[in-house]
């Protein structure tokens, strides 16, 4: 019984030993948390035992922006039908708008999502999204132009089914 | 290490074996009695391993093949089995082992669950691969590093908060408030969290921006207090999910809501945040009850 007590033991403090070793390379690691890069860098011990709760610390507001991205969505259900079946100069607008808009809202989470400072620094995250920004705005005027000085969306598409004509 | 081991095996099998290994490995006194019916029911599993003191040593998979037949249903059962007959450094978190501990939360047939409450696919003859949750740091083998997890669930301030409690104190009376039947169950299908994060490691926006967006296990808790009908604090609670990180980067992919072992719905509460964030929806304040 001793002898099993004192193997058992033997391989606990192993383990325990092993425990410290694998939170001391965790901690030794590239910050991981936001919340870490905050706090004042005391000693790991206190960094790991008291850890304050810091308001996490992105600027921004997107609360106000997300109702309008859904009324976004709903309004295009009935513009894109809209556009094709009636083609005029407001709806061919409305529709250059809101799907440029739409398009550039879901890239833009794309963008943050996968070209993340944490694998590309600080910068190329930045110049991805001036990119698409200038993308979108370079898609909107074209859009805008070719409505108001070619055919017009609507009138474009529908011309697809003409081409047996 | 060997030979101290294998000194650890014997020694363990005589001198506890007639105590108190009667007791858990009844399966296995069960299934020596019907030795001599039953053909043995192989099965295989692949567990994933990475052990910190070899840091040179990359993860691998190591494939342990048991008899279903003198082992438990469930997949826990089998790594139990494991750790206690063939591997002893197989290591894994386990506690309650039926399902409200949340200890136990692996990657299992590439679905994020349970292990207590999951049960072994014997059907198949194909191995059963065994991770940790997906996309944390491995502390050791199957237990993944929970702190970030924690301190974003701890950021939310998981508590009641009110404004009255101190007036009523020092006022004298403390008195009941009486909580509704309705109004308690708006609580139904989120206090019954365990926060075993396999919605939050389960989903890609997790996997991606784990630092900065909370992740659907810590926001389905956030909801539960925001809609606290006890709750005072909800206007600083909103405010504090305002930025365009901790709540949305959930881009509603539903792998949380597909995922949950208690079959509960983070998606939705997610999305009632986000509501109640744009305005859309009002928190239903909290009745006097007569």
């Amino acid at each position: 019984m001793a002898l099993s007590l004192i193997l058992r033991n033997a391989a606990r403090t192993n383990g325990m030993s092993s425990i410290i070793k694998s939170t001391i390379i965790v901690d030794s690691r590239k910050t991981f948390s936001q919340l870490l890069d905050k706090s004042k860098v005391i000693s790991p011990l206190y960094r790991k035992i008291n850890l304050p709760i810091v308001k996490r610390s992105m600027s921004g507001d997107h609360s106000k922006l997300w109702p309008i991205e859904k009324a976004v969505s709903v309004i295009l259900l009935g513009v894109v039908p809209a556009t094709f079946l009636t083609p005029n100069v407001v709806l061919d607008d409305m529709f250059a708008v809101l799907t440029v808009v739409h398009f550039h809202w879901g890239l833009e989470a794309c963008v943050v999502d996968y070209i993340r400072p944490i694998l590309f620094g600080a910068a190329l995250p930045k110049i991805s999204l001036g990119l698409l920004y200038l993308i979108s705005a370079a898609t909107l005027g074209g859009l805008l132009y070719y409505n108001h000085h070619c055919g017009g969306i609507g009138q474009t598409v529908r011309q697809f089914w003409e081409i047996k004509k | 290490m060997s030979r101290e081991m294998q000194l650890f095996k014997v020694c363990k099998g005589v001198l506890t074996g007639l105590q108190a290994r009667n007791i858990h490995v009844t399966p296995a006194a069960f299934a020596a009695v019907a030795e001599t019916k039953k053909a043995p029911r192989n099965k295989t599993f692949a567990v994933y391993r990475w052990n910190p003191d070899e840091p040179d040593k990359k993860p691998y998979m190591q494939e342990y093949t048991i008899d279903l037949n003198t082992c438990g249903p469930m997949v826990l059962d089998a790594l139990i089995k494991i750790k206690n007959d063939v591997d002893t450094t197989l290591t894994f978190r386990r506690s309650c082992r039926e399902g409200i501990c949340g200890s136990c939360a692996m990657n299992i047939g590439g679905v994020n669950t349970l292990a207590c409450i999951s049960k072994i696919d014997a059907s198949s003859g194909k191995a059963t691969k065994i991770y940790p949750l997906p996309h944390m740091y491995v502390v050791k083998d199957l237990v993944p590093d929970m702190n970030n997890f924690y301190r974003q669930y701890k950021s939310i301030q998981p508590w009641l908060q009110r404004k009255d409690s101190k007036q009523k104190q020092t006022g004298g009376a403390l008195q009941q408030d009486i909580q509704s039947i309705e109004e308690r169950q708006r609580l139904d299908g989120l206090y019954e969290c365990i926060l075993c994060a396999c919605c939050s490691t389960a989903c890609p926006s997790y996997w991606w921006n784990g630092e900065k967006y909370l992740g659907p296990a810590v926001l389905m808790q956030a909801y539960r207090w925001i809609i606290d009908p006890k709750d005072a604090a909800t206007a600083q609670r909103l405010d504090n999910l305002r930025d365009p990180f901790s709540v949305y980067r959930c881009h509603t992919i539903m792998n949380c809501t597909k995922t949950c072992p208690k079959g509960l719905n983070p998606g939705r509460a997610i999305a009632e945040i986000k509501k109640l964030l744009g305005g859309v929806a009002k928190k239903e304040e909290a009745k006097a009850v007569a």
